[in-house]
């Protein structure tokens, strides 16, 4: 299985979460983390931990708030050090809705380019400029 | 040159560093002060790519030292991040002049106590600081822009 974990400041991974769940019911492979007050290097260990526990051979996403934040940091050391981990920043709900509803339908390296081609997609103005 | 902020961050550049600080200092220069990190050219891209459009070095200690009492930044704003009090120690050794440094963030780690929400430190830390305000350098608590500043030295029993 494929799993996916958010990581992010403050309470936005879990929060996510909990709005997917809402949205496209539980789903026992998608994860959230904060890296708040706990140093990286113990994050690293819990994320290492949890790729070694749970049963996550086709690949993991980690989804982070922010590109060159310490989740992005801590992610991108564990993408480094364990096969199949793809890290994506700027994480949103229609990244993870995405990740929940197609994480079956395609391989690891696919999945990759249709998450963050659904997130950008999801990024849109009303009414649309100029008008 | 003018030192706008040395900063103790074990997280170094990160979001509070590059969202928080950088649009509120707008240094010419980002400076992060770190032997291992410096030693590693898979660290410094990661530390480049996290500081995106600010002009960043990563440096040793000696090299930070001279760098900063060179002619090189004369004219330019530097804002230095370095992960431990030590290591600002390490920089007044090599004779570098500083009033004042900001510790934004020294995160839980086991065998150390909490001082506040972004600072946990152990005895050795404890003494760095002692060091550091015997040799004139005056203390402050502060992790975002908007954070009140604390006397640290106070919040510590320093005073």
């Amino acid at each position: 299985m494929i799993g996916c974990l958010l990581l992010s400041h403050g309470s936005v991974a879990q929060a996510l979460l909990d709005a997917s769940r809402k949205i496209v019911g539980e789903w026992p492979n998608v994860y959230a983390f904060d890296c708040d007050q706990v140093a990286a290097n113990l994050l690293y260990e819990k994320i290492a931990r949890l790729i070694e526990s749970e049963n996550l051979q086709d690949g993991l996403f980690i989804l982070v708030c922010l590109r060159g934040g310490t989740c992005w940091n801590v992610a991108a050391r564990i993408s480094r050090d364990f096969q199949k981990v793809a890290v994506i920043s700027g994480v949103n709900l229609s990244i993870l809705l995405s990740f929940i509803t197609k994480h079956t339908k395609f391989d690891f390296n696919e999945l990759a380019a249709v998450l963050i081609e659904d997130g950008r997609r999801a990024i849109s103005q009303l009414p649309p400029s100029g008008e | 040159m003018a030192i706008e902020m040395v900063r103790i961050d074990d997280r170094l550049i990160h979001g509070q560093v590059v969202a928080g600080w950088c649009p509120v200092i707008h240094p010419d220069h980002l400076i992060l002060c770190d032997d291992d990190i410096a030693s590693s050219d898979w660290e410094c891209q990661l530390y480049k790519d996290a500081a995106l459009d600010y002009e960043t070095s990563i440096l040793t200690v000696a090299e930070t030292a001279e760098l900063l009492q060179g002619p090189t930044l004369d004219s330019q704003k530097v804002f230095i991040v370095v992960a431990s009090p030590r290591t600002v120690i390490r920089l007044l050794d090599r004779g570098l002049q500083l009033s004042r440094v900001v510790v934004g963030g020294m995160h839980f780690q086991p065998g150390k106590r909490r001082i506040n929400d972004f600072i946990f430190i152990d005895d050795d830390d404890l003494k760095s600081f002692a060091l550091l305000l015997q040799r004139g350098v005056a203390l402050e608590a502060k992790d975002v822009p908007t954070c009140k500043a604390i006397d640290l030295a106070a919040l510590l029993g320093l005073k």
